[in-house]
């Protein structure tokens, strides 16, 4: 890295150039003549420049050059030949921003979005902001066709999952790679970043976008680039938003459906699961007055606020430009421990430092504090606590709140959140800058470095004051430091032939690091609640450690051909090698090439006046996957202890031959605007995988249960289309609707061990040859209503072939076993249907914005039934009203068999649809009159608007959250609703 | 020229700049070694032996003793019960061969089978420079082979059917891994060659170990500690004459002597003490604790009352006489609250309530010194095997016997010959190792069934035919466990057992 440094010095310092001077003055106008003040004025190919005076006039002096590139906010940038003038008027046009906005994406200087060659979607700053969400991720649900965005928690620090173009890897990571201003960053740390603070989110699509990528890229890139100030353009931003969290109508109808007292006991009795006197005896024991308890009630609660304020001032002056911002945000869950709490703070300052070098210097830092509801899953102390009985109080005669709710048996959530506590706290650090130098005309040599640091300190205390370990309390503290290093050079050069063919050239080398870090200790015997940290503890005295890395280092290569900027060529080239794979299999190299054609340039085309534009894309090439553990190539002894020594045992089995996992991505498509208003992309992809990074199993009696290895084959194709347009566009008024959707289409193509199908054990989910991975479970076939016994289908005999679904009425049993019943529902485990439609509007000052997400063809195992609707297996503990359709007697056509067998078995009954249609967002805003605002002086904007998040959504499914992202859902923390009302300044 | 001059010092300088960084992607982790790297000293064999211990006590005690009795026929699963291990205790359609309950403990026994080939195997490079150091590493591969056996007797006395001499030769053992490698397909090794395995391991390792005499307690591997084993295992394969002599000449050395009081018996199970212990694992804590029995007591520290999963029937409470001393150490009336409502004075098993000096909050965490080998049952065996050898030695079955009933408060029985003899040592494992892990091999083992009877109260427990009155003839299909469904999946070698 040094040595690095030092070259690049030396490369600044001999760059200097003499040669003879001239000087041109000239006049900057906009479209009615008037003058534009503070346009840049620059020499192209140098960073000599100057800016327009208030008349609008310049003057600069230059050694050489040709042509003057002239430039100002919102206007269309102009490039004046000078010749031998020595006096210029330029007049400039309003900028059409939707089409020149310049998309930086894989390394270099960008591009404009009419010569993208790669599939690219952009979000720009307008959907993400003033969210009551804080996550950005949550902003971009239903915005991309391709992208499935699902948030699993209501947890308000919670990250949502992602997967882009169908679920390209079965074991290893389907995440995306995340850049943020070019440097990589974990999914994860967007919980800590301020949304307002990106200008946009670019979707990387195809391999022509990300196989420059490489070994990281096969999931797709997301791109964020972080919001910059622009010259002469000061700005000040004051945004304050307050919101109110609930539980879906979804998930209170969920909870609605647990029994009473009166069902539950009358169930009980009508069973003989109890005698009337027992019951009595237990009601007695309750002091059960007909109150029933609503469970919901007690371990959630509702309308909990939220706020946020954000503050940000942007300009800049001369070569110089800087955006500086600063964030609060707080919001609680509606469980208990539940809340996360941010502030951020960033700079970003641009700088044109003299002719040959310009910098730049992101700082992002952040730091939250956030605390998570811990009892999920089969908790009953939120999860499963839907369990307790309706009779029992949790509170006592006087109404108050009890610390331990007798008769339930559990402690209050309340009071768990008060004695056993655990907060962490989240220190971020994201710094990216670059040096760019221009030694000569059009050469660009840029070093990029960039971090993604973090302190993550979580303290957990059990007060000793907590009656589960009375005056004997505990306390533990650990710190965990992650350290992502990155450093780029590239080297870019672009020059045209005969001005019809423009080139681009780029090579470039990259070395990433990480180091993850960790400590913590712990101690218990703590004896007085004020005395709580680790060393207050005397006993159990206790501490562990761990440190993991992982590096890339990278060549990469890209050549950019256009004719007449209307034929586009890219090629790409990237080498890569990563410690985390065997020895002799570090290096891959990958590949892309992609093609473009503005057609609506064609002569043939030209006066086609309903056909707008249309453009023609596409492209093939390679990418890779690494998303596995750091030292999966080794095997590895690790460490263990007995009477205080160290001792070994074997852990990992290795595989030295573990490499990549490979993907192909190939890519068509079109984008044609008709009349002018509507906009249509569509696009069809087909994604190989192979070589894929896979857990393969193992017979235990080998001693480990499975190992990383590269085998089998997927396949993914489908096609994206995203239509938008204006159906009204005048003066004071506009109505923009959107609809975008994916349709993707799962293959396993080969598996590995030469078997046809894999199943996963204790999942229902199913890897089988010739199809998209599915759920295997036992098929339901009825309550037989002379016997009341529960009927299942059988599979067929021969157990290779139970991926053909069978459901012979001859072939039925009552005996169940997974392992003999299981066979394929022919149920696909990724939703394979999903999109976002919504609309923008506008009359004069106010604006409707509308976002809906849908997905289709999602399934989950609702695994919370098992407990709910299962009396046999939970006898005593409430139940959903479901239940009471039971057979009764010969005849009886019922829901679940007699009592005394098992009501619910996992079996295909528990596989639910969870396709959803969800209201991600709707906002009526309101900006107040600039008329009104100038008296002020001082006011230049003031916008007011409503929002809300989640406020409704369409399901069958009969769980708490159909938006749950996993196989088999249970004890879910539900998504909420926020409403929340806003105020934005501009002054 | 001087600009390209600069140019090409600069291209020099990336090249540089790009190879330094390069070794760096020779990353090896902090906490692990490579396995090929791990048998290059004495020390490492040190540590490997560390190692094997530190899974021994992960395999004992918790769900590995506990879900047998479970099975059994001793215990009641309370309506607080939440179904844990809800699905060995209902038999039939519950107890499937996919259960957690077999898989798991397939998988850590087969996985420390491993680490012990792997060992075994590397300790043959290991150089030694003396006889001090060859008798070191010679410990640590008697421990090896030990640990290899016991491992081995616990598989094939729950994944295979009960020892027949006349067809062990041919029935299906359990798969036979004796070295490390990845890729093999195992098919079950005879009953037979599974036993003889053992047997040889037991030999090697009372080779290895002989210099090696046990103390009270020991917490580590003694020749006693083999002799232990053989006896547990011939009489699984009833060579009678074979586990009286191993028994015989652990309890003839006098080393274990029984514990003779009401407060010795007390003590053995709530704090440990050692008197007749062979072989118990090392627990420490915060950071060495065992797995812990805590189905049987379940304290609401809220109240101080107890929920537990399973109590034990009535029967089986009235099976202690109350001059027992075991009837105290082993049961307790508490105050039980099931679903709400208190049930005082209700039979507990206390055996494992948690050694104070090993809680690490103000209430216990159910952790003790696990007890691996303890002379009483080789009392047990040695009367048993001794009462089966034929006539010849039903008296010296009968004094073994007397020897344990006396200890414990009981009087000695007098006259006893025959399956009246059999009967009373039944009944005397029965109440001994109570709890234990032993009750459901020895049901297997004698070719009993069973059905459960006599509840203490019906209102605290499930009821039904599945729970409380589950009646299971003798050789029922699932006395013997089924090979897990994973297993057979990716090892098409394997058949599995009949009726899962």
């Amino acid at each position: 890295m040094k040595k690095l440094f030092l070259l690049l010095m030396g490369v600044v310092f001999f760059a200097f150039q003499a040669l003879a001077q001239r000087t041109v003055t000239g006049k900057v106008t906009d479209e009615k003549g008037l003058p534009i003040a503070n346009a840049s004025v620059i020499v192209k190919g140098t960073t000599n420049g100057v800016v327009t005076k208030a008349d609008g006039t310049f003057s600069i002096t230059f050694p050489s050059g040709k042509t003057l590139v002239i430039s100002s906010v919102d206007m269309t940038t102009v490039e004046k030949s000078i010749g031998n003038a020595s006096s210029l008027n330029i007049s400039m046009k309003q900028e059409d921003k939707s089409l020149q906005e310049v998309i930086v994406v894989g390394y270099g200087s960008g591009k404009k979005q009419t010569e993208m060659v790669g599939s690219v979607d952009i979000v720009n700053a307008k959907k993400i902001q003033d969210r009551p969400s804080a996550n950005v991720l949550d902003a971009l649900q239903g915005q991309v066709s391709g992208l499935q965005i699902f948030s699993s928690s209501g947890e308000p620090s919670a990250t949502p999952s992602l997967r882009l173009n169908g679920v390209g890897s079965l074991t290893a990571g389907t995440t995306p790679l995340f850049v943020i201003d070019g440097i990589p960053l974990s999914s994860g740390t967007l919980v800590s970043m301020n949304p307002e603070d990106f200008e946009s989110v670019t979707v990387l699509k195809d391999a022509s976008a990300t196989s420059i990528y490489g070994s990281r890229a096969a999931n797709g890139v997301i791109y964020l680039t972080t919001k910059k100030g622009k010259a002469n353009a000061p700005q000040i931003n004051v945004e304050g938003q307050y919101s109110v969290s609930n539980l879906t109508k979804n998930t209170n109808d969920f909870f609605n459906r647990f029994m009473n007292t009166q069902q539950l006991t009358g169930f009980w009795k009508e069973v003989g699961y109890q005698t009337q006197a027992q019951i009595d005896a237990t009601l007695a024991t309750a002091k059960y007055k007909g109150v029933d308890t609503k469970w919901q009630d007690i371990y959630y609660k509702n309308d909990i606020p939220a706020y946020q304020v954000n503050v940000n001032m942007s300009g800049g002056g001369g070569k110089t430009t800087y955006y500086v911002s600063g964030g609060y945000f707080k919001q609680e869950g509606l469980t208990f421990r539940s809340n996360f709490k941010r502030y951020t703070l960033r700079s970003n300052i641009t700088s044109v430092v003299n002719n040959w070098l310009s910098m730049a210097l992101n700082l992002s830092g952040g730091y939250d504090v956030r605390q998570t509801n811990p009892y999920g899953s089969n908790s009953t102390n939120r999860g499963l606590g839907l369990l307790a009985q309706p009779f029992w109080s949790a509170n006592d005669s006087t109404g108050k709140e009890l610390e331990f709710i007798t008769g339930w048996g559990r402690y209050h959530p309340n009071y768990l959140a008060r004695k056993v506590l655990s907060t962490s706290e989240n220190l971020q650090f994201n710094p990216t800058g670059y040096v760019q130098i221009t030694p000569i005309k059009d050469l660009i040599l840029k070093t990029q470095v960039g971090m993604e640091a973090y302190d993550f300190n979580t303290t957990a205390v059990q007060l000793p004051s907590y009656l589960g370990s009375l005056n004997n309390g505990n306390a533990s503290e650990s710190i965990t430091r992650e350290v992502l290093k990155t450093i780029t050079n590239t080297i870019e050069y672009k020059f045209s032939v005969k001005s019809n063919h423009g080139v681009t050239l780029l090579a470039g080398q990259e070395y990433i690091k990480d180091k993850l870090k960790s400590f913590s200790g712990s101690s218990a015997g703590q004896t007085d609640d004020r005395l709580v940290t680790v060393s207050s503890g005397p006993n159990n005295r206790n501490s562990s450690s761990s440190i993991s890395e992982y590096a890339f280092h990278s060549y990469f290569g890209r050549i950019n051909y256009d004719y007449k900027k209307k034929y586009f060529l890219d090629l790409s080239l990237r080498q890569d090698e990563s410690s985390r794979f065997g020895r002799d299999n570090r290096t891959a190299n990958f590949w892309s090439v992609g093609a473009r054609w503005n057609a609506k340039q064609e002569k043939f085309l030209e006066n086609i006046n309903w056909l707008t534009d249309l453009v023609v894309r596409a492209s093939i090439g390679t990418s890779g996957n690494s998303s596995i553990g750091n030292y999966d190539a080794l095997g590895l002894v690790g460490t263990n202890q007995y009477d205080g020594q160290p001792g070994f045992a074997f852990n990992t089995a290795g595989n030295p031959d573990l490499s990549w996992e490979q993907q192909k991505l190939t890519n068509i498509g079109v984008n044609f605007t008709l009349f002018k208003r509507a906009n249509f992309e569509v696009e069809y992809y087909n994604k190989l995988t192979s070589n894929m990074l896979l857990n393969v199993p193992f017979p235990y009696t080998s001693g480990f249960s499975d190992v990383q290895s590269n085998v089998g084959t997927l396949k993914n194709s489908g096609f994206n289309v995203t239509i938008n347009g204006d159906i009204i566009r005048k003066k004071d008024g506009y109505i923009t609707p959107y609809v975008n959707f994916n349709y993707n289409k799962q293959k396993v193509t080969e598996l590995f061990q030469g078997r046809n199908y894999w199943i996963i054990p204790n999942t229902g989910v199913c890897w089988v040859v010739g199809q998209p991975v599915s759920y295997f479970y036992p098929v339901f076939d009825k309550v037989d209503p002379v016997t009341g016994n529960p009927v299942w289908f059988q599979p067929n005999s021969d157990p290779n072939l139970i991926v053909n679904n069978q459901q012979d009425p001859t072939k039925v049993t009552s005996t169940f076993s997974t392992g003999a019943l299981q066979q394929n529902t022919n149920i696909k485990r990724y939703a394979p249907f999903a999109g976002g439609f919504g609309l923008n509007a506008g009359w004069k000052g106010f604006s409707l914005q509308t976002d809906f997400s849908f997905v289709s063809g999602k399934y989950m195992i609702n695994n919370d039934r098992y407990f709910f609707e299962n009396p046999n297996q939970f006898p005593g503990f409430n139940q959903s009203t479901t239940i009471l359709n039971y057979w009764k007697k010969a005849g009886d056509v019922a829901q679940f068999p007699k009592y005394g067998t098992q009501f619910t078995q996992f079996d295909s009954r528990l596989i639910e649809n969870a396709s959803f249609v969800r209201m991600k967002n709707i906002t009526v805003g309101y900006n107040v009159p600039k008329k009104i605002l100038a008296k002020t002086k001082f006011i230049n904007g003031v916008r007011a608007y409503i929002t809300g998040r989640n406020l409704l959504t369409f399901t069958k499914y009969s769980g708490p959250d159909p938006e749950v992202d996993t196989n088999v859902s249970l004890g879910a923390n539900p998504n909420t609703k926020q409403i929340a009302f806003g105020l934005d300044f501009q002054l | 020229m001087k600009r390209t001059i600069k140019f090409y010092t600069a291209g020099i300088a990336i090249v540089l700049a790009i190879s330094s960084c390069k070794k760096d992607l020779d990353l090896y982790p902090y906490s692990s070694i490579e396995v090929t790297q791990s048998f290059v000293s004495l020390k490492d064999a040190k540590s490997w032996d560390i190692g094997f211990y530190n899974s021994f006590r992960g395999a004992v005690y918790g769900t590995n003793m506990y879900i047998p009795d479970v099975q059994a026929d001793q215990l009641n699963a309370t309506l607080d019960f939440g179904n844990r291990n809800g699905n060995p205790h209902r038999w039939g359609t519950s107890f499937l061969a996919e259960d957690g309950a077999l898989s798991g403990l397939w998988a850590a026994s087969y996985n420390s089978i491993k680490n012990l080939n792997v060992a075994i195997a590397g300790f043959e490079n290991i150089p030694t420079a003396n006889a001090t150091e060859k008798a070191e590493l010679d410990r640590y591969k008697g421990d090896a082979h030990l640990a290899r056996a016991y491992f081995y007797s616990e598989l094939i006395k729950r994944y295979a059917k009960p020892y027949n001499p006349a067809t062990a030769g041919t029935d299906a053992g359990v798969p036979l891994v004796t070295s490390f490698d990845l890729t093999e397909k195992p098919s079950r090794a005879t009953i037979a060659a599974v036993y003889t395995q053992i047997l040889n391991d037991i030999a090697a390792a009372k080779t290895f170990l002989v210099a090696f005499n046990g103390t009270p307690g020991a917490t580590r591997f003694t020749l006693q500690s083999a002799l232990a084993l053989e006896a547990r295992v011939k009489l699984q394969t009833m060579d009678y004459t074979g586990a009286a002599a191993a028994a015989e000449s652990v309890i003839t050395a006098g080393t274990y002597p029984l514990a003779t009081t009401q407060a010795d018996i007390n003590a053995m199970w709530k704090t440990d003490l050692v008197k007749e212990v062979i072989m118990q694992c090392f627990v420490s804590k915060p950071n060495e604790l065992p797995n812990t029995n805590l189905i049987y007591l379940g304290l609401v520290t809220a109240t101080g009352k107890f929920t537990p999963d399973f109590v034990p029937s009535q029967w089986v409470v009235d099976k202690f006489d109350n001059a027992d001393y075991r009837k105290a150490a082993y049961f307790e009336r508490k105050l039980v609250t099931i679903q709400g409502t208190d049930y005082p004075n209700t039979w507990l098993v206390n055996k494992y309530p948690g050694n104070p000096a090993l809680f690490t909050a103000a209430t216990t965490n159910y952790a003790h010194a696990p007890k691996v080998f303890r002379v009483a049952e080789l009392y047990l065996i040695s009367a048993e095997a001794n009462a089966r050898a034929g006539a010849a030695t039903e008296a010296a079955g009968l004094t073994r016997l007397n020897n344990l009933r006396t200890t414990r408060g009981l009087p000695a029985l007098v006259g006893l010959t025959g399956t009246s003899l059999i009967d009373a040592i039944k009944d005397e494992r029965f109440r001994e190792l109570a709890f234990e892990g032993f009750r459901l091999w020895d049901l297997k083992r004698w070719n009993e069934g069973f059905t459960r009877s006599a509840p203490q109260n019906v209102n605290i427990i499930n009821v039904g035919s599945n729970y409380n009155t589950l009646s299971v003839p003798a050789g029922a299909d699932k006395f013997t466990w089924g090979i897990p469904t994973r297993d057979l999946t990716t090892n098409p070698n394997l058949v599995q057992n009949p009726g899962w």
